[in-house]
């Protein structure tokens, strides 16, 4: 009906004797139907957050475990699952404390303090100005990717430069374990006494 | 008293503010599109605050998966075209112009190269399906096919490609390790590692306090 706009009335336009305005609206709906479908396709398909690469340099082969460093200037961290991370400072493996990668980030705190007691006592421990705190990353496998990134976004959020990804060794991981079941025994001690009443 | 009377009202809206909007947004979209790279296998990357672009050519990427699968992928075909007549080559495995070709459009390998043939030659709507349940590329130091790909990648390139891993936030990292030393052994010590972004704490903190 609106496609006879000035041509010649055929049909039952020529016996109407009221000239028919033709209507101007257009039915919008397929063209909207359309534009939504396609605005759902560019909308799933697109990529939103770009994704970024974070740098890992990894020691070449082979690997010496730790390569000649003065053994007062180093921080080791062992990364375990469930987001633990073991550390301990210099080469007291003996003397291990346990924190954990989530909020509110105990870690960061951390390497603070070493940092600045390494800057205090220089002269004490014999390390010259230009050696800075070196942080080894010891991976267990126990550990998933997920914390690998975590420890390696410490570094970067630290702006720690000098790190090293290694393997935790046999005693490492003795201590660990040495570690876990001295709580364990701690706490089960800590709840008998509860029960006791003391 | 006579009831006051409700003029009826037209139930046809104007629809056209939506309609602009609506295209704005397609045209928006269309213009901001990068599509999604066809994978072989999903992953759910970790988040890290680095904010270093990723080059989009010249790379080649290792997927794992979060079950240890391995998946090895380069950026341009006509590398892939090269790469795999390389591979053929070493394993002694015909491939047809019609089997290379088809191989220059898979974004990446996740079978051994004994069964790449076979997998070529599934059609692609089953090869998804497929893929759920392939092994990935082997690393077994008696057969470490991840090793020869990633050299045969590097010499066909005249080693222009940069290396990436993509692996999901739950892959065990005894695979990751392995991974790691198969590149070390050919020193490749300079990994970038695919995240997603997020905020960094520093700046985060920062804000409040202001």
């Amino acid at each position: 009906m609106a496609a006879e706009i000035g041509g010649p009335k055929t049909g039952a336009a020529r016996h109407s004797n009221r000239r028919r305005k033709p209507n101007p609206r257009i039915d919008m709906t397929p063209m909207v139907d359309l534009g939504f479908l396609l605005l759902t396709f560019f909308v799933l398909t697109t990529q939103m957050r770009e994704p970024f690469a974070l740098k890992l340099d990894v020691p070449g082969l082979p690997v010496e475990n730790p390569p000649a460093l003065s053994e007062e200037k180093t921080l080791t961290v062992l990364v375990t699952g469930q987001d633990m991370i073991y550390w301990y400072a210099g080469r007291e493996w003996g003397s291990l404390e346990r924190t954990t990668l989530s909020t509110p980030q105990p870690f960061r705190g951390v390497v603070a303090e070493r940092r600045a007691y390494l800057e205090a006592n220089r002269a004490k421990l014999g390390i010259r100005e230009d050696e800075p705190l070196v942080i080894l990353l010891k991976m267990t496998d126990d550990a998933n990717y997920a914390n690998l990134v975590a420890v390696l976004d410490e570094m970067l959020i630290s702006k720690q430069k000098r790190y090293m990804l290694l393997e935790a060794s046999k005693s490492e991981l003795q201590a660990v374990r040495l570690y876990e079941s001295s709580r364990n025994e701690a706490s089960s001690i800590r709840a008998a006494l509860q029960h006791a009443g003391v | 008293m006579p009831k006051a009377k409700i003029a009826r009202k037209s139930t046809a809206i104007d629809m056209t503010p939506m309609v602009d909007l609506a295209f704005l947004l397609i045209t928006f979209f269309m213009l901001t599109i990068k599509f999604k790279a066809p994978e072989s296998v999903q992953v759910l990357i970790p988040n890290s605050i680095s904010t270093e672009k990723i080059p989009d050519r010249n790379v080649m990427i290792i997927t794992i998966s979060d079950n240890g699968r391995v998946f090895f992928g380069i950026t341009d075909p006509p590398m892939r075209d090269r790469l795999l007549r390389r591979m053929a080559d070493i394993y002694k495995v015909r491939f047809t112009e019609e089997e290379i070709k088809k191989f220059s459009l898979l974004p990446d390998v996740g079978v051994r190269v004994q069964e790449l043939k076979q997998y070529l030659n599934v059609k692609p709507t089953e090869r998804e399906k497929l893929n759920k349940s392939i092994f990935g590329v082997p690393m077994d130091t008696t057969d470490n096919q991840l090793d020869k790909w990633v050299i045969e990648a590097r010499r066909a390139s005249g080693d222009k490609l940069a290396l990436l891993i993509k692996a999901d936030q739950k892959t065990p990292y005894p695979v990751v390790r392995q991974v790691v030393n198969t590149l070390k052994k050919q020193r490749v010590n300079r990994f970038n590692l695919i995240t997603s972004q997020e905020a960094d704490p520093r700046t985060a903190v920062a804000k409040p306090e202001e």
